[in-house]
């Protein structure tokens, strides 16, 4: 098979074409707001919430609603606890988000047991993208519009935030308020993605490209496009490896994401440039903030 | 009004631009969702400027000097154009080039009207800088013209020996 052949002939049908405007949707759209994820190290909490996301997505499947307001709620819910028990209770926030997200995910896990499909569960946590229906694949669409275009409006303003929240909030800057958006975002990206790439691999898809992105360029601004490049060709590769390997999709699919980190952890080699740069420059390392004494 | 805080708890990890953290000040005026406008990065290059760091604009903060990023800090401070500056030990850990220069970046803004109220403890650069002092030992111990107060005695023996964390407060 040639290579022109390798790569069209797998789209020939319907459900393959689907899955490709899919997973090209949620592979821009994830690292798009992946990227601030990342920079506000909420990746732990993301992925915490993509488990608690199940809870949603059964409770609305068993209560015959829709699954993208049953994720988001759950995911919502989630954060909710979090806030709850490390402000009130006093818990460490990593502990809280380990212990609500897997309480909710093993809420989830026994009702999506109750569904009586047992394909369902192994359906939700991992996805598949040839399965999509087309008013899904519509979703998935405008949700990546809505994120792509409300990162670039917002870039700018997530960016002073993150870098000082402090001065944020002196300059009258809702960080609460963006903070809540934030969270949103990223849970209503893991529903979304859930019917191609699954739960479990929604969150890879949310973190790997853009994760890759901050190695490759020295810019947080300049590394948004790239980190949806980077997550539409994971899209778009996994499932032409999938195809041909006759592997699941959602897991070839994050491993191409994965991938591309290690790559570009090669490629950008921070622990020898650096060392390479001081050396050129002629000045001995020296810590780039001095204490007071 | 705006304020630099003695110990920035920003995330200077983060790969910004100097630029885009010091057009972050513009936000103090109009609306607080916009993007930077043309006119927003003009006022930034004017305050990199006014603090001698324009050349620093694309640089990434987390590249930045101690002294720099103190600027940078100021910088930002300044584009929100406030008629009282608050600067809570803005040269502490400074270099003395880099103390020089934010010496006078600060005298510059004095001379141009705007109130800058600052705590520190380094009296030569107060006593050329600043032309009012408050000294503080846990209540008032003097306010004044800083020749004067400064020239008080046992003063130097309050900020350097027995209290040395005691700020004095100076109005420029």
């Amino acid at each position: 098979m040639n290579g022109l052949a390798w790569l069209l002939d797998p789209f020939a049908t319907t459900f393959m074409q689907r899955a490709l405007v899919s997973s090209l949707a949620v592979g821009i759209a994830a690292p798009a707001i992946g990227v601030w994820a990342v920079s506000r190290r909420l990746v732990y909490l993301t992925d915490a919430m993509s488990h608690a996301i199940l809870a949603g997505v059964a409770a609305a499947a068993l209560l015959g609603v829709s699954l993208v307001v049953g994720g988001i709620a759950a995911g919502l819910f989630m954060a909710l606890l979090v806030a709850l028990l490390v402000i009130r209770v006093k818990v460490p926030e990593d502990s809280a988000i380990g212990v609500v997200g897997q309480g909710l995910f093993a809420i989830g896990v026994i009702g999506v047991g109750l569904l009586g499909d047992p394909r369902a569960l192994s359906h939700v946590l991992f996805g598949n993208p040839l399965t999509v229906t087309a008013g899904e694949v519509a979703v998935q669409i405008a949700v990546a519009i809505v994120i792509v275009g409300a990162g670039w409006f917002l870039g700018p303003l997530l960016g002073m935030s993150t870098f000082d929240g402090a001065h944020a909030r002196t300059v009258g800057v809702r960080v609460g308020l963006l903070d809540t958006g934030l969270i949103v975002a990223l849970a209503l990206v893991v529903v979304v993605g859930l019917t191609s790439v699954g739960v479990l691999m929604a969150i890879t898809l949310i973190t790997a490209p853009a994760v890759a992105a901050r190695l490759l360029v020295p810019r947080l601004s300049r590394s948004v496009p790239l980190a949806s490049a980077l997550g539409a060709f994971a899209g778009v590769f996994g499932l032409l490896l999938s195809y041909h390997l006759a592997l699941p999709t959602g897991p070839t699919i994050a491993i191409v994401a994965v991938g591309e980190v290690a790559l570009a952890a090669l490629v950008s080699r921070p622990w020898s440039g650096r060392r390479a740069q001081v050396e050129l420059a002629g000045v001995s390392p020296a810590p780039a903030h001095a204490g007071a004494p | 009004m705006a304020y630099v805080p003695q110990r920035s708890t920003a995330r200077w990890d983060l790969p910004l631009t100097v630029s885009e953290v010091v057009v972050a000040g513009c936000r103090a005026r109009g609306s607080r969702w916009r993007r930077p406008t043309p006119d927003d990065r003009g006022q930034a290059r004017i305050s990199l400027r006014t603090f001698g760091i324009e050349d620093l604009a694309d640089r990434t903060v987390g590249a930045l000097s101690g002294g720099q990023a103190q600027r940078v800090l100021l910088a930002r401070a300044f584009v929100q154009q406030p008629r009282v500056l608050l600067l809570d030990e803005p040269f502490a850990g400074l270099d003395s080039a880099s103390a020089d220069s934010l010496s006078l970046a600060i005298g510059d803004l004095c001379a141009n009207g705007m109130t800058v109220l600052c705590a520190m403890h380094e009296l030569a650069i107060a006593r050329s800088v600043f032309p009012r002092t408050i000294a503080l030992d846990r209540a008032v111990i003097a306010d004044g013209p800083t020749v004067e107060v400064l020239a008080a005695e046992g003063i130097e023996q309050i900020f350097v020996t027995r209290h040395p964390s005691s700020p004095a407060g100076t109005v420029g």
